[in-house]
């Protein structure tokens, strides 16, 4: 199978299939114009992150694929699990999803966030995202 | 269902108020899809209350994303109206999100409002948004719906004689300037981007335009008996079915004529009921005319009009007395007779006709405007 090599923004080569590699419409058509024989950099990408795009792609493709006995419980156990992390990372793999152009990865991260704001109030939505920054600071 | 306290919220503003509390909906309520060229108007009487559905795009992708406000702006596109309600008040850089043109452009959200008759005859309004939380409209309870499209309604009052142009989630409205004998105008408005348009019109009457900046309304020839005039790239399009011309209004009040023989000549000598209607689907231009011939049979034609008038489906039916078609654009025409007689019409393949069923109009999608 064809791999494709991807480099994070710190420098980290990640090598993956051709076909999970084309699951981002970004990555596939930077394939189209420069080919596969040198790697793609991904500035914008953190190696943490970029690891976690690969899980995502990866497990949505085998579940998709013929013979897979993964139950849509299963799926969405996965990515109820996927987005349980803090608000600081969720807002990273947005940003990540968009740049890489990986649409069901950005809505469940959206969502997830959406989902978050939803059913609170304005002081408690204030303050879950003020002790979300100074988390990251 | 979420926590009940968390939603008794009142917003206030100098124009009005919005409640939002959980309600249930209630089981009795009529469905009927309202479509941006739909009216109450032509609502078939006796029912108590209107529902409007709406419809809720996917946002859209962005191309990059340089700041946190970006991203927030994504995740904020996903929520329900009444989120992005309360979202302005959880800090000034949210407020400024929401408030953004880019955000306006893209936020459109599933919602419903229903229009109850109780009591006495002046409707209440439940607006209820896709997380099936309520916005009851309450300051404005006089004002009737006259017509609703993207967000912006037309609503009169008939106390002040007055019409106002509004955006119900927020209970904003603003006054539009007078109509002489308002009362025999029926109005419709268009919207499109940050603007919009009024068109209002008399069954015998001239035309008259009004834009969103202008102060006054711009009064254009009126020519005997028209459609319900339709809006395709910011032209209004009527057919005067006396003169049997298709009449086309431009920016500024200028307006052009074209001979149409589409056999829509309303004659009072002649035995036949003639009814024309006007739609647009898919920036082309349809005329559908319904010939009574009663009691024995009704006909059917539907017309393209974009460069050349052009037949599109002939159809006759033996009876169908009283036949109509149903308010609604999009891919089905519906018609119906008030004995219960429905069919309809599928634009996207020929001559493709479905007795007894209609089917649903395209639904039409909230619009995020708070100032306007």
């Amino acid at each position: 199978m064809v791999k494709v090599t991807l480099k994070s923004a710190e420098g980290d080569v990640f090598e993956v299939d051709e076909e999970l590699a084309l699951e981002s419409l970004m990555v596939k058509n930077m394939i189209e114009d420069v080919g596969l024989d040198s790697a793609i950099s991904l500035p914008n990408v953190s190696s943490t992150i970029l690891a976690k795009v690969i899980e995502y792609i990866k497990f949505h493709m085998d579940a998709q694929k013929d013979g897979s006995k993964k139950t849509s419980e299963e799926i969405k156990a996965f990515d109820d699990d996927f987005v349980n992390v803090g608000i600081p990372t969720l807002f990273e793999m947005v940003l990540a999803s968009n740049y890489l152009n990986v649409k069901s990865l950005l809505s469940l991260t959206c969502n997830t966030v959406a989902n978050m704001i939803k059913t609170k109030p304005p002081a408690e939505v204030k303050e879950m995202f003020t002790s979300a920054k100074q988390a990251k600071a | 269902m979420e926590d009940d306290e968390l939603w008794d919220l009142v917003l206030t503003d100098e124009k009005g108020r919005i409640h939002m509390k959980p309600l249930e909906m209630p089981a009795h309520l009529v469905a009927i899809s309202l479509t941006p060229q739909g009216s109450t108007s032509i609502l078939p009487k006796g029912v108590g209350s209107k529902q409007y559905i709406c419809h809720r795009r996917i946002p859209p992708l962005r191309d990059t994303i340089q700041s946190t406000e970006e991203i927030l702006e994504l995740v904020l596109l996903r929520l329900p109206f009444s989120s992005v309600v309360t979202s302005r008040l959880v800090c000034k850089e949210w407020k400024s999100i929401v408030d953004s043109p880019s955000f306006m452009r893209c936020y459109s959200d599933n919602a419903k409002i229903i229009e109850e008759m109780e009591k006495s005859d002046i409707p209440t309004y439940r607006i209820i948004d896709s997380n099936n939380k309520i916005m009851l409209w309450t300051g404005q309870a006089f004002l009737s719906v006259d017509s609703y499209n993207q967000g912006l309604m037309v609503a009169y009052s008939l106390k002040e004689g007055q019409y106002y142009v509004g955006n119900p989630f927020f209970n904003k409205w603003k006054k539009i300037p007078m109509l002489e004998h308002s009362s025999h105008h029926r109005v419709r408005i268009f919207v499109n981007q940050e603007s919009y348009k009024l068109v209002a019109w008399e069954d015998l009457g001239s035309v008259l335009t009004f834009s969103r900046g202008q102060t006054c309304w711009s009064k254009t020839e009126g020519s005997g008996f028209t459609t319900d005039p339709v809006m395709i790239d910011d032209k209004i399009f009527v057919v005067d079915t006396v003169k049997e011309r298709l009449i086309m209004y431009t920016e500024g009040g200028s307006f052009s004529y074209r001979a149409l023989r589409i056999g829509c000549k309303y004659s009072v000598y002649m035995n036949l009921d003639c009814k024309t209607y006007l739609r647009a689907w898919e920036r082309k231009l349809y005329a559908v005319v319904i010939i009574e011939n009663a009691p024995y049979s009704t006909k059917v034609r539907i017309w393209e009009i974009p460069d050349k008038v052009k037949l599109v489906s002939e159809k006759v039916f033996d009876v169908a007395v009283g036949l109509a078609l149903e308010v609604g654009s999009g891919q089905y025409l519906n018609f119906s007779t008030s004995d219960g007689f429905t069919c309809s019409y599928d634009m996207k393949v020929n001559n493709s006709w479905e007795s007894r069923r209609s089917r649903d109009v395209s639904p039409i999608s909230v619009k995020y405007y708070p100032n306007l």
